[in-house]
């Protein structure tokens, strides 16, 4: 450490940058603050807030477009935007002169809970298994000519009615001894890229790798940046007890000698 | 060194260090702004919806009043401005063609209702 001449520490140094860091803090926090721009709509004040959610409701009202006063109400970040609606058209309802606005804001809202509720329905009929209605597409074997593994006829489990969808991949090298570490990708539109390998459950084989599927998506399985099997996708089936269930597919591939 | 010009290098130090984290590292949560404030593209669609409101309410001092909610407190502002900015705004980032053909409305009520909000003309 510097000492000065007389063996004393420099505390003046200390004290400089203590002095610097205050008027710092007061020039950065009071005197001149970051002006804040760019802001969303969320941001906004009270008042202002009531004001846009107001002009959402009003231009609903003249174009009837859902999707884009529901995506306009989504920048205001109300935690239930039906009941914000609601709520300003009863204060507008109270006042003889803002009838109109007070009708726009209760359609706008009665019309979204409505959207709401089909949307919840149509998630719930998509993630409820029906063997009638989602029949086990096969995956199809995407490979290409001279692939790295290729792999066998893809099997659909149907073990238990209470668990999700599930690809599970069972990778051999070519002497037909479970392969570990081999990088699988599942890719579909709607979730993009999804990155697993074998070796996650060793107790379940060193070459067993497995993810999880979302009902209503397609896939398309890489194993090591290859291209190997497309049109994956949950299927449901009946278990051995008769009850509606989500199938897991089996995919079992080996590597070319 | 001198231990005065030590002491002021250490005082700078402090205070760069602070102002740094003040203006640049500091998040800053903003809660309470005021419309002035808005991105551009929601300034433009808060216009757009204006317009839309306009279509089926055509009342000209309606839409003045609602297009002042993007003006600065206590200042002047020409509302026909907002508008043809937003057309502008709208035909250079693909707004659809209704849409701007309702701005193009409000922008010509705007000019009819009062031939002041154009552009002043030159002798």
């Amino acid at each position: 450490m510097i000492k000065e001449p007389g063996g004393k520490p420099p505390f003046y140094l200390l004290t400089g940058l203590v002095l610097g860091l205050v008027l710092g803090f007061i020039l950065a926090w009071l005197v001149w603050p970051p002006r804040v721009t760019d802001v969303a709509p969320s941001s906004l004040a009270e008042e202002y807030r009531d004001q846009y959610r107001l002009m959402v409701a009003l231009s609903y009202a003249s174009s009837g477009d859902t999707g884009r006063a529901q995506a306009r109400l989504t920048l205001l970040g109300d935690n239930d935007p039906v009941r914000a609606l609601n709520s300003q058209a009863q204060l507008a309802l109270a006042d003889p002169a803002t009838q109109p606005e007070a009708r726009a804001l209760s359609g706008l809202a009665a019309r979204l809970q409505e959207a709401i509720a089909l949307q919840q329905s149509t998630a719930a009929a998509l993630n409820t298994p029906d063997p009638s209605v989602q029949s086990a597409a096969t995956p199809i074997n995407a490979a290409v000519e001279g692939a790295a593994y290729f792999s066998e006829d893809p099997q659909l489990l149907c073990d238990a009615a209470d668990t999700p969808p599930y690809v599970k991949v069972f990778i051999f090298d070519a002497n037909n001894n479970p392969q570990a570490g081999v990088e699988l990708i599942l890719t579909s539109s709607e979730e993009g890229e999804l990155t697993f390998s074998t070796g996650q459950r060793p107790e379940m084989s060193p070459g067993y790798g497995e993810a999880e599927l979302r009902p209503g998506v397609v896939y398309s399985l890489s194993i090591q940046g290859e291209q190997a099997m497309g049109g994956l996708q949950a299927a449901a089936c009946e278990t051995e007890a008769g009850e509606p269930a989500w199938g897991s597919w089996l995919l079992l591939f080996h590597a070319e000698e | 060194m001198n231990r005065y010009i030590a002491f002021s290098v250490s005082i700078l130090l402090g205070l760069l260090i602070s102002v740094y984290y003040g203006w640049s590292a500091r998040s800053v949560s903003v809660s309470d702004a005021n419309p002035t404030l808005l991105r551009l593209d929601f300034r433009h669609d808060y216009v757009l919806m204006v317009a839309e409101a306009f279509e089926a309410d055509p009342d000209v001092e309606q839409a003045i009043s609602r297009l002042g909610f993007l003006g600065v407190a206590g200042q002047p502002y020409n509302p026909l401005d907002l508008v043809s900015d937003t057309l502008l705004f709208g035909t250079e980032n693909g707004y659809l063609v209704t849409d701007l053909e309702l701005l193009q409305s409000l922008e010509q009520a705007l000019l009819s209702y009062d031939p002041r909000f154009g552009p002043t003309p030159t002798p």
